[in-house]
């Protein structure tokens, strides 16, 4: 085989995927410097598209020449050129960029943690605390319900005292005044007279609910507009406090119209 | 298929040939794969102006991301990927909408025929594409048996030269030498219509 049928061959056999490491390497190395072998290699593809029919109406058309010069200003890869430095900064921007978008969504969740209503630490916070609060003023009240001997013993203990000067009947019971529990005063209710315990018992317990509930007209009003603005707030925060504002805010009507009738 | 995987590997060896600065590798890709893709692109696009436009596009935005191709795939396929989007992104920028179900890409090896292509060459080109395939199926017809019969295993079964020199019960060399020789034959029949290059 003569020396210039050599490359030939080695092209076709690289165009059925057939040619060796070596003679791929070889004929990249040669079709730089010759363009007829490039011509070749153009017109080997060009016959086997015609053979083959998916690509046989396209075969008369060629573009490598229109992608060659489109190309010609493009950079080519080398590592001495700038396309490898540009290939850089473009994948450092990427990283930047994948940073700041990974740092805005870490910015907005945490706003959005703080802006939302009811989720956010510091709004609940001084709702725990107030409902630590409500709930020391509750373990007061359910100490004060559950241990009623522990109030009650003192006064009962005095009034059962002055009990005792009531009826004889009842001595032996009121003799024993410390072991008294709720029950036992009950009991000792129930034996001893019962609208004077009930009275004693109410004209102690009733200043303190009264001074508690009771409300003048302008504490009311008061009362009511901070409700009517805690409603209001909640309902612009959020879209699930709208009925419950309506309601409050249709309350004094409703109590008026109610009144009327 | 076999000669598909080392058609791979071949394909591997001229990317990594641009990748280290040498483009006449890539023009070798484009000679290559440019009727396939042109033929990729008819599914979506039927005029051939804008099928060439397309194409065009394809090498191109394939160049510059070269870079980012790491062999994972062939690189047949990874082109194919890019000549879809670009088809169909061409048709959005068109107010067309792209079809819905994506073509397969061996589905688009395998077709045979250019659905709809409208051709708007001029009569000359026309003459020129139906002058070239009756010369090329001329030069066929000459060729001695054995070289016919080893190119048609080649080109229209898509044998590689292990399989065809099996069904030919000759050495793989032989076969390989038969492929050139009617290759080198049929290309002297074409060279006068080839002489200037058919551009678009």
């Amino acid at each position: 085989m003569s020396d210039s049928k050599q490359p030939h061959e080695m092209l076709s056999a690289l165009l059925d995927g057939e040619a060796s490491e070596f003679e791929a390497h070889k004929v990249c190395k040669m079709i730089q410097s010759d363009t007829h072998l490039l011509e070749t290699w153009r017109n080997y593809q060009r016959v086997s598209s015609v053979l083959n029919e998916g690509t046989k109406p396209f075969a008369h058309f060629d573009i490598s020449s229109r992608v060659q010069e489109a190309l010609n200003d493009e950079p080519s890869y080398s590592d001495s050129s700038g396309h490898a430095d540009q290939l850089k900064v473009k994948a450092k921007g990427h990283l930047f960029q994948n940073l700041g978008i990974a740092a805005s969504v870490a910015l907005a969740v945490l706003l959005g943690v703080k802006l939302i209503p009811g989720s956010s630490d510091s709004s609940q916070v001084p709702t725990v605390a107030a409902n630590d609060q409500t709930l020391n003023q509750d373990a007061t009240l359910v100490s004060e319900v559950a241990a009623p001997a522990a109030i009650t013993q003192m006064p009962v203990a005095s009034n059962l005292a002055t009990l005792a000067s009531h009826g004889s009947s009842q001595s032996a019971l009121v003799s024993q005044p410390q072991v008294i529990g709720l029950d036992a005063v009950r009991t000792q209710n129930r034996l001893a007279d019962s609208n004077f315990v009930t009275k004693e018992l109410s004209a102690m317990s009733a200043p303190k609910m009264s001074e508690s509930d009771r409300l003048d007209d302008s504490s009311l009003s008061r009362f009511r507009e901070y409700l009517l603005q805690h409603t209001e707030q909640s309902a612009m925060a959020s879209g699930q406090g709208l009925m419950p504002f309506a309601r409050v805010v249709n309350f004094g009507t409703e109590q008026e119209a109610t009144d009327a009738q | 298929m076999e000669a598909d995987s080392s058609d791979a590997q071949q394909d591997r060896l001229l990317v990594k040939k641009v990748q280290s600065g040498d483009k006449r590798a890539f023009d070798m890709l484009v000679v290559k794969y440019q009727h396939r893709i042109m033929a990729l692109v008819n599914r979506y696009v039927q005029d051939s102006a804008e099928i060439q436009d397309i194409a065009q596009e394809v090498f191109i935005k394939a160049y510059r991301a070269l870079a980012d191709f790491r062999g994972d795939s062939a690189f047949y396929t990874w082109l194919y990927r890019i000549a879809v989007n670009t088809a169909k992104n061409h048709l959005v920028t068109m107010g067309r909408r792209p079809p819905t179900q994506d073509i397969d890409v061996i589905d688009a090896e395998q077709f045979s025929d250019a659905r709809g292509l409208r051709d708007m060459a001029s009569p000359d080109r026309l003459l020129q594409k139906e002058q070239l395939e009756q010369v090329v199926y001329d030069a066929m017809k000459q060729l001695p048996e054995e070289l016919k019969e080893a190119i048609l295993l080649r080109e229209i079964e898509g044998l590689s030269y292990e399989q065809i020199a099996s069904v030919m019960s000759c050495p793989i060399g032989t076969v390989r030498s038969r492929i050139f020789r009617a290759r080198e034959a049929i290309d002297k029949a074409t060279a006068p219509l080839l002489e200037p290059t058919a551009t678009a």
